[in-house]
């Protein structure tokens, strides 16, 4: 059994390659020959088109080889379940929002309501420790950054 | 040449090293900030006082900084700056295993032996190397780029053909944005954020830590809740016995900071690759917690301090980015750098190699003293110690320049990066050409530009000495590494 | 999975009560200028004349503001990328540009949309005499080994400039329109064309005077001309290159100053705040000692404000057309509504 996913992966690369290759085409070359801006990323492509037929090539003939090679599993990447995916996501969701949050109101208060439900969404539920490390966290870091480092936060 | 070095030293010049020191500490470990923030700051503050105090503050930094980024590649696998992706590659695992003070002390007593090495060599012999940065064509720079991203390939990831894709995807990245040469915006999209280009600092912080955060949760947060620390003791003999490599290192660090451009993320990698071909008794094997791989990175991307100065105090030409700002802290003080710089004011010259070797000293002290310390980090339980890194990761990402944009990218990369090391794909390779694209893309056009107009634009490219070096290391590289050969090799070794 | 729900919502909304709530509190707080560290943008390379000059402005500015002055180095592109920049930055007089002449140009060469309307003018700084420099040691010992070499090998001789629209690049394209052909290759900035000068990659550059002082000086470098009628004060022995090919007097002198600028839009009262530092700037030593440690520089300081716009609408009428009619540029002035000059 071949490893889909690297197939898939391969294709994909394969597409970008190509893409990068027409879109380097397509800018604007001032009628320069070497300096085109289009010239290194077209290369590029080419050389992405080149590894990403190397990998294909790769794992179309491992499937010839080890027949049923239940190995690919262990290689290729570790099992990931739904639950797993869903707290990454959330993760993902609430820095997204701490994004947002920053430009509205300011470094501390968000970075302290992120903090806190970060922590919340980890499994802390000392109430004093979902106070004070946020708060202590916030307060440090704008001291370090914005008084010590003059590094100005939003 | 001594005497005019000691001569320069007294207890308040001691102290603003010192303060620069701490200051380094600090920038240095914080991701998103580096010895650029801090040498930039001091220069901001530093108008008033005489330019003895503010050289010795900006050397502190410098050494000091260059060394930190290690910490946290260590500690929570997030380079301080690209010049530390090397050191994470077996520093993280080390600290995974308990072994987290063993390896920020490799880390310390290397990034020391590579920044004195760099000094001597500074001090020595920089007039006749000096000359070295002139020799190298645009297409050395290329090849020597090209070389170090071949080397990344083969030792950031387990597979190299993905560790290269990952590389040319990284180039292919730092392609976005106005071209360099003609001013027009490339792959944008239409976007106006995406033409000043996608910054490499909040991509690196996003690749490395937010990425190893999504990774640490997929595992069961119950089960692994701290990392446990090793209670075996070791002894510092068995970090001093990788010193043919730091000693390698340093020197491959002194020649690359010579050339303009290059810097210190090169020269720790290709000092990382060297040492995985030739090192063969260690213990453990490199990517899983070597010390050897903590001494090639770190001696070498501190070695790059001394040999950046060199073409910087010998010809005016800043080596990179942190010497540029150094030649600011010379224009401030009504010195002009050149050439002449050297025999016109003998002193200042002396002022940064006590400076230097001064910071080497607190960062002996300091890092010694803050090992243990840091060590215990990530002894902290993860639901605390997560949403802290994650805010760094954050505040680093918009500390870059400011801007909002930049926390987008940080978790666009994160993403990116977390499906990246599910899939053995390699996040170091593709930071690393991100970081070497341009000088790549730049040099090659350039290179092409000055050989079309000879008669023989062939020759004229390729048949020069340093180039068909450069030329040869690379293409060993891509072929040793590649499997039909090894399988040739080994085949015919059996016969 | 509920609880996680749940914290979604509780973050949702904080995140409504402090939009609301941050709303009404943006007052605009007007202070006197400075009262904090300004921002000097340098679309250049560390070490390229913009930059020298930038440096030495900004200490100055220093001095008579009171507030550091941080020189931010944003290069690339002719100096599109940093001018691009300056011009997305707040206009409130803390992202100030220092700029070398290149916006002039970024029309008609293709490079760029961005132009100097894009900007409220400050003062106009000074210009830097342009010298054709060679390796200490080559081949050509005079200007004119230099021209017979161009005229017997056409597009062979190898010339070093910094980006395309840039001065060196147009220098070399008024060369190719006095019939010596050379082949031109960009490094990115005038230092790194310096150091291919130095290294022997290329034959020759036009430098910007203040830089290569100390290498001459050195020796590492030997200056053939000085590109424009008449001879500088930096170099007398050195001739001006219309004595050597008089049928230059149709191009030169051709001025290619620096100046300073904020962004478009910024408060006129914040406008003249920075005139008036400028004005004290350029009377501070530090920017005198800049000045007569180097000899080779013209100051045009007499263009403030507007003035410093209407001297780029002039410069833009003479040397746009200059270029277009010698052939080298993309597209016609026309195009963008530059009249040519009477």
């Amino acid at each position: 059994m071949r490893n889909r996913k690297v197939v898939f992966e391969s294709i994909v690369l394969m597409l970008l390659g190509i893409a990068t290759i027409i879109g380097s085409l397509l800018l604007d070359n001032f009628g320069e020959k070497v300096l085109a801006p289009g010239l290194f990323p077209s290369f590029l492509g080419g050389i992405l088109v080149f590894l990403s037929a190397l990998m294909l090539v790769r794992e179309l003939r491992k499937a010839k080889i080890d027949g049923d090679g239940d190995n690919a599993k262990e290689i290729h990447g570790t099992v990931t379940t739904k639950k797993m995916l869903i707290r990454s996501g959330f993760l993902i969701f609430a820095t997204v929002i701490y994004l947002v949050l920053l430009s509205y109101a300011g470094f501390i208060i968000a970075t302290f309501v992120y903090v806190c439900s970060v922590m919340y969404l980890l499994g802390e539920r000392r109430w004093w420790m979902l106070v004070l490390t946020p708060g202590t966290v916030a307060f440090l870091i704008f001291l370090v950054f914005e008084i010590g480092l003059k590094v100005y936060l939003p | 040449m001594f005497a005019n070095i000691f001569s320069c030293v007294n207890p308040q010049f001691i102290l603003y090293v010192g303060l620069g020191s701490i200051l380094g500490l600090l920038v240095g470990a914080l991701p998103g900030l580096s010895a650029v923030t801090g040498v930039a700051l001091v220069v901001s503050i530093s108008f008033t006082w005489g330019t003895n105090q503010a050289i010795a503050m900006v050397m502190g930094v410098y050494v000091m900084a260059c060394f930190a980024g290690a910490i946290t590649a260590i500690l929570m696998n997030i380079p301080g700056a690209p010049a530390a992706v090397a050191t994470s590659l077996d520093g993280y695992p080390m600290a995974k295993k308990g072994q987290a003070k063993k390896a920020i002390l490799t880390a310390v007593i290397y990034s020391f032996i590579g920044s004195i090495m760099g000094l001597l060599a500074l001090m020595l012999i920089a007039k006749p190397m000096s000359r070295i940065a002139l020799r190298f064509s645009p297409m050395d720079y290329f090849l020597l780029s090209v070389f170090g991203l071949a080397t990344v390939g083969s030792i950031a990831s387990k597979d190299f053909i993905k560790g290269l894709i990952c590389a040319t995807l990284g180039v292919l990245v730092s392609c976005v944005g106005i071209d360099p040469i003609m001013g027009i915006p490339r792959f944008t999209f239409g976007n106006p954020y995406l033409v000043m280009g996608v910054p490499t600092i909040p991509a690196l912080i996003g690749l490395f830590g937010l990425s190893e955060i999504l990774e640490q949760l997929s595992v069961d947060v119950k089960k692994a809740d701290i990392l446990k620390i090793e209670k075996t003791e070791f002894s510092l003999s068995e970090i001093m016995k990788c010193w043919v490599v730091g000693l390698k290192g340093s020197i491959i660090g002194i020649l690359v900071g010579i050339l303009p451009g290059a810097g210190a993320p090169v020269a720790s990698l290709l000092s990382y690759g060297n040492a995985k071909r030739s090192v063969k008794n260690n213990v453990v094997p490199f990517g899983e917690g070597a010390v050897e791989g903590i001494a090639a990175s770190e001696s070498a991307n501190n070695a790059v301090i001394g040999g950046a100065l060199i073409p910087m105090l010998a010809l005016g030409i800043p080596g990179d980015s942190v010497t540029m700002i150094i030649l600011s802290v010379f224009y401030i003080h009504g010195l002009i750098p050149g050439p002449l710089l050297f025999t016109e004011t003998p002193e200042l010259f002396s002022i940064i190699v006590a400076g230097g070797l001064i910071g080497c000293a607190f960062l002996l002290l300091l890092g010694y003293s803050t090992a243990p310390i840091l060590a215990k980090v990530v002894k902290i339980q993860r639901k605390v110690l997560f949403p802290v890194i994650l805010v760094l990761c954050v505040v680093g990402a918009y500390a870059n320049s400011n801007s909002l944009y930049e926390i987008a990218i940080m978790i666009v990369f994160g993403v990116v990066g977390y499906y990246m090391k599910k899939n053995n794909y390699s996040p170091a390779a593709m930071v690393l050409g991100m970081v070497l694209g341009s000088l790549m893309d730049n040099n090659f056009r350039r290179a092409a530009s000055l050989a079309i107009g000879t008669p023989n634009p062939i020759a004229d490219m390729f048949f020069h000495p340093i180039t068909v070096i450069l030329m040869l290391m690379t293409v060993f590289s891509l072929v040793s590494n590649s499997k039909i050969v090894k399988n040739f090799l080994t085949n015919l070794f059996r016969k | 999975m509920k609880r996680n729900i749940t914290i979604l919502l509780v973050f949702v909304c904080l995140m409504c009560g402090m939009v609301f709530a941050e709303g009404s509190k943006e007052t605009a707080e007007k202070v006197a200028w400075p009262a904090k560290s300004i921002n000097l943008i340098v679309p250049w390379n560390p070490g390229d004349g913009t930059d020298l000059a930038a440096r030495a402005y900004a200490q100055a500015l220093q001095n008579v503001t009171g507030k550091p002055v941080v020189v931010i180095n944003k290069p690339g592109a002719s100096g599109s990328v940093g001018t691009l920049y300056a011009s997305q930055q707040a206009n409130d007089g803390y992202n100030i540009l220092f700029s070398a002449e290149t916006p002039g140009t970024f029309q008609i060469m293709g490079i760029s949309d961005i132009a100097f309307e894009s900007f409220e003018g400050i003062m106009m700084m000074a210009e830097d005499t342009k010298v054709i420099v060679t390796k200490g040691g080559s081949a050509y010992k005079t200007i004119e080994d230099l021209i017979t070499a161009i005229k017997t090998n056409p597009n062979k001789i190898k010339m070093a400039y910094s980006s395309p629209g840039a001065s060196g690049h147009i220098q070399g394209l008024l060369f190719k329109a006095m019939g010596l052909e050379t082949s031109m290759t960009p490094f990115g900035g005038g230092a790194a064309g310096l150091t291919a000068v130095m290294g022997g990659q290329v034959d020759f550059t036009f430098a910007n005077a203040a830089t290569t002082l100390g290498y001459i000086k050195s020796g590492d470098l030997v200056p053939l001309a000085v590109f424009s009628d008449k001879r500088n004060q930096a170099f007398p022995d050195v001739p001006a290159f219309t004595e050597v090919l008089p049928e230059a007097k149709n191009y030169l002198p051709l001025g290619f100053p620096y100046c300073v600028l904020v962004p478009k839009g910024t408060d006129p009262l914040i406008v003249d705040s920075v005139i008036a530092a400028s004005e004290k700037a350029i009377i501070n030593p530090a920017w005198l000692d800049f000045l007569s440690t180097r000899k080779s520089y013209n100051t045009l300081y007499e263009f403030k404000g507007d003035g410093v716009n209407a001297y780029w609408k002039n410069w833009q009428s003479v040397v746009n057309w200059l270029l277009f009619d010698a052939g080298v540029t993309k597209y016609s002035p026309q195009k963008f509504g530059i009249e040519r000059k009477k």
